[in-house]
């Protein structure tokens, strides 16, 4: 299992650097906007320290449970199969954007359109998650090529 | 060594040359500018002479000659001296310039004790109102006879800057100077011209489509034609209505 | 000893590398249908730089079409409006829909090769911020069609100008709807960046030993995950004031004009560094491959590209130094402070070179170029870094010049430079080494002529933004050479059209590695198949295929 330490150490770096600069931005200037902006960047860098960290236990938790493979746990998942989800989804944003510039019968066109690429996507992801779990319990925890 | 000395010359001569193009500076506030633009260009000239010279040298020296076909250099892949040594002297430099620039700051930022003159700036798309505090002038201009804002030389000089519209920004380069017109600030500034004259200002924040027209004049007079100028205002400048 | 792929265990003995497990990977579909539906992150990288370049083209025209207006005084091209208009599209084709999609493209296609894995962590998310991508760019474009044409703005659309009050055609709307679609394209790419550098690596790949120029996209996702989010939020405030009864920009009714530029610059100037650190790390490896030695002190090189974008977040009101109402001290140190860790670079860069072996292949002349050129843009940097000194040149033509210099003789020479070396490895063939220096120097030219006498411009006093100015102001010449500069600019991307053009008319001919490269993407063929690698070598150090050469018959690169 890979540990996750220098990961964890660059988001937690840059929350410092976030917070203690946005810390010293207000008592050296007293101006809200960058203090908030300043503060946000460290605190959601500070967020996903965490949430690294925590997912890093989780999944080490997860993989020591399956027995170590000498694979990393993300090249057993199954490749996406092409299609065309990812187009209309585009196709669909860009109608509502353009409905909020033109008129609102374009933006419920878009979001029908994305709504419907968005389900076609969904199910795609359910039916190869499917598959990949019902290949690896007849061949076995891993490929053997 | 002759081509060391040679290169120096040249990059004098080059730092010389950039270190004259900025205008001749026009007020007290402008000299400081000046002479740190000079320092920094000396600074720039110095950098610029090491660094592009170590390149001009690697790609020079270091060419592949054909009896290196087929080997490797020696792969040294760090010095920690090194490393050191160039994080510490851009840090040094670094400081230095920032000392240099806070002294200036604080020559060109500074407040007069008593202003001579205090002149409201308002900047509208796409003219300027120069509203001279206690006497009620208020001057205006057209794109084609831009504003004039006649000032005494030699004395300070107090602006309260700000918009009517959109940001905008009172530049005028021989002053070596700007600073922004935006709605709902008021930017404070002072300023002592040098000699009587006339400089040329602009507009330098785009504001819409005439923003390139958006000019301005200062025109600097001595204390006596000033004078003359605010008892007969009118007579001496231009005074065109109608400002928003 | 045995041959092939191995690596070392912990007690000292060698066993070998088990082959890549790559799941099967679905066949592409044929022909145009199987662009549009493909998640395949090498399809997705040439779609990126292929629709990227073709921006640039476009921004290009349209900064011929200036230099025509400003060649000399006098309205003689395309008028006042027209000219406001051209200067807003450029900035924002060049830096949204050109720039950042185009680090974006060369990350998609070398990245997942240069750790060793079969692609992206998402890449049906990856095909989707393409097309979110490309469908934004073009809802920008759009604005050249509709009534009041595009958007007359500038590129950083201050308030309250661009307020419907000033500017109430529609297309500033289209402006903003399609940049708020292609800043969370960005968003979502640099969340499967990040997540493919994390969790993809294959075994033996610790951070430390990663190419840096995949080191560069990581930090480069971070930058554009902190700085995009208020580029949006910005512009759907903006829309909410012009459109939904908002104020949050207009003074008159209580909001702050300078409120924009804050979160504007909060975003714009990380922006810059997501433009520049991606080629930093192209360069980096060009430099150490070209000169037959290691990149010297790749832990240097990380820790200051970490440094870059962490200060870059915490400068953004140098660009509102004349505004009056920011602390200009605060900015000032803080933007001096960048100047260290680039020069950091720069003699690592030196270092890497120095008593190597150099050869001058089209990669390694535009890595130099760059070399030259990126440090006049960072010395004058330092120049407009310095509030004084930026009082008087601050949104004038020094300012244009300047970041002309670090986005052109910076980022767009390590994109060409980056093309170069690239290309035989997405297309098996190699482009003309003869057209690549007839390119290489029409642009170090061009670039000369037409920026060196824009900052003497902006000395002298010339704002920027402006369609004409007086014959009076003795400007003209200097603008002259400056649109002659321009011309040779556009000439010189011919050459390398040609290049393109006749180099796929050949059939692919390049072996894995056709220059002796250190990186994993060199193991493979070129282009490679699908799933990316049969094998891999071992991987101990950063340079696992220059390890790999030597092991094999300690034979150096040629």
């Amino acid at each position: 299992m890979r540990s996750l330490g220098p990961e964890v150490t660059l988001f937690a770096g840059m929350a410092t650097f976030g917070i203690v600069v946005g810390s010293a931005y207000w008592f050296l200037t007293y101006e809200t906007g960058g203090t908030i902006l300043l503060s946000a960047f460290g605190i959601a860098s500070a967020l996903a320290a965490i949430a690294v960290f925590v997912g890093g236990r989780f999944a080490g938790r997860r993989s020591r449970a399956r027995g170590a493979t000498g694979h990393s746990p993300a090249e057993a998942e199954p490749a996406p199969r092409p299609g065309w989800a990812p187009l209309g989804i585009a196709l669909g944003l860009g109608g509502v954007a353009l409905g909020a510039a033109f008129g609102p019968w374009l933006a419920i066109a878009g979001a029908l359109v994305a709504v419907r690429s968005a389900k076609s996507w969904l199910d795609t992801a359910v039916e190869e998650t499917d598959e990949a779990r019902r290949g690896s319990r007849d061949e076995g925890a891993a490929p053997d090529r | 060594m002759s081509r060391l000395v040679r290169s120096a010359a040249a990059l004098a001569l080059i730092a010389g040359v950039v270190a004259g193009c900025l205008p001749a500076p026009a007020t007290e506030e402008a000299r400081a500018t000046s002479t740190l633009w000079t320092q920094f260009v000396i600074a720039a000239a110095v950098v610029g002479a090491i660094v592009w010279g170590l390149i001009t040298v690697a790609i020079v020296r270091f060419r592949r000659r054909p009896r290196d076909v087929g080997t490797v250099p020696p792969q040294i892949a760090d010095s920690r001296r090194l490393e050191i040594a160039w994080t510490i002297l851009p840090i040094v430099t670094v400081l230095g310039l920032f000392g240099l620039t806070l002294v200036a700051l604080g020559k060109v930022d500074a407040r007069a004790a008593s202003p001579s003159v205090t002149v409201d700036v308002i900047a509208y798309r796409w003219q300027w109102r120069f509203d001279y505090a206690g006497s009620g002038i208020s001057v205006s201009g057209t794109p084609d006879q831009p504003a004039e804002l006649v000032l005494p030389a030699g004395e300070p000089v107090h602006i309260v800057l700000t918009s009517a519209d959109v940001a905008h920004s009172f530049f005028v380069p021989q002053f070596l100077f700007k600073r922004d017109a935006i709605p709902g600030i008021r930017n404070e500034f002072d300023f002592t011209i040098n000699e009587p004259g006339t400089y040329a200002g602009q507009c330098a924040e785009f504001c819409g489509v005439f923003h390139d027209r958006m000019l301005l004049v200062v025109r600097a007079l001595s204390r006596a034609d000033f004078d003359t100028w605010l008892a007969g205002h009118g007579s001496a400048s231009p005074a065109a209505s109608g400002a928003p | 000893m045995a041959r092939g792929p191995r690596e070392r265990l912990p007690g000292g003995e060698w066993r070998p590398v088990s082959t890549v497990a790559a799941p099967v990977r679905h066949l592409e579909l044929a022909g145009i249908t199987g662009w549009l539906t493909t998640t395949d992150h090498k399809r997705i990288g040439l779609l990126y730089i292929t629709s990227a370049f073709a921006f640039f083209l476009v921004g290009g025209l349209l900064a011929e079409a200036m230099r025509v207006e400003l060649v000399a005084p006098g309205l003689q091209f395309v008028g006042e409006q027209g000219f406001d208009q051209l200067f807003t599209m450029h900035g924002t084709i060049m830096l949204l829909l050109f720039g950042t999609p185009m680090a974006i493209g060369l990350a998609n296609y070398v990245v997942p090769l240069q750790i060793g894995t079969d692609d992206m962590s998402f890449p049906r998310l990856n095909a989707l911020t393409f097309w979110m991508f490309l469908v934004g760019s073009l809802i920008v474009l759009s604005s050249f069609l509709v009534q009041g044409g595009p958007a007359a703005i500038g590129w950083t659309g201050y308030t309250p100008l661009s307020d419907v009050t000033y500017e109430p055609a529609v297309g500033v709307d289209l402006w903003i709807v399609g940049l708020i679609l292609t800043g969370l394209s960005a968003v979502l790419g640099a969340v499967n960046f990040v997540a493919t550098i994390y969790g993809r690596r294959a075994p033996g790949m610790t951070l430390f030993r990663m190419p840096i120029f995949t080191w560069n996209i990581l930090v480069t996702g971070l930058l554009i995950l902190f700085a995009f989010p208020p580029l949006t939020a910005a512009l759907a405030m903006l829309f909410i004031d012009r459109h939904l009864g908002g104020t949050f920009f207009l003074p008159a009714l209580g909001g702050s004009a300078v409120l924009w530029q804050h979160i504007f610059w909060f975003f714009g100037h990380p922006e810059v560094y997501i433009l520049i650190l991606p080629f930093f790390g192209v360069i980096t490896e060009i430099v150490s491959v070209f000169s037959r030695k290691p990149i010297f002190g790749y832990a240097a090189f990380v820790l200051a590209t970490i440094a870059i974008a962490s200060l870059s977040m915490s400068v953004w009101a140098h660009h509102m130094f004349t505004t009056g109402v920011v602390s200009n001290p605060f900015f000032s140190i803080a933007s001096f402070a960048i100047a260290v860790p680039t020069g950091i670079k720069f003699f690592n860069w030196i270092a890497t070179m120095w008593r190597g072996h150099l050869t001058f292949e089209a990669p390694m002349l535009w890595a130099i170029g760059f070399l030259y050129l990126f440090l006049l843009g960072g010395i004058t940097g330092i120049i407009v870094a310095s509030p004084p000194l930026d009082y008087h040149v601050q949104d004038t033509y020094f300012v244009v010049a300047h970041f002309h210099n670090t986005l052109i003789g910076g980022s767009v020479f390590a994109i060409f430079a980056g093309l170069y070396y690239w290309f035989p490895k997405m297309t098996g063939r190699r482009l003309s080494e003869r057209l690549g220096r007839i390119h290489f120097a029409l642009w170090v030219l061009g670039f000369t002529l037409t920026f060196l006498p824009q900052y003497e411009l902006g000395l002298l006093g010339m704002p920027r933004r402006i369609a004409d100015y007086g014959a009076a102001t003795g400007w003209r010449d200097l603008n002259a050479l400056s649109t002659v500069g321009a011309a040779v600019l556009g000439l010189g991307v011919l050459p390398f059209l040609v290049a393109v053009a006749a180099a796929l008319r050949r059939p692919p001919d390049q072996g894995p590695d056709p220059w002796g490269g250190a990186t994993l993407e060199w193991w493979t063929d070129s282009p490679p198949p699908p799933g990316n690698f049969r094998d891999l070598p071992p991987i101990r150090s950063v340079r696992p295929v220059f390890d790999a050469r030597l092991d094999a018959g300690g034979e150096a690169p040629s």
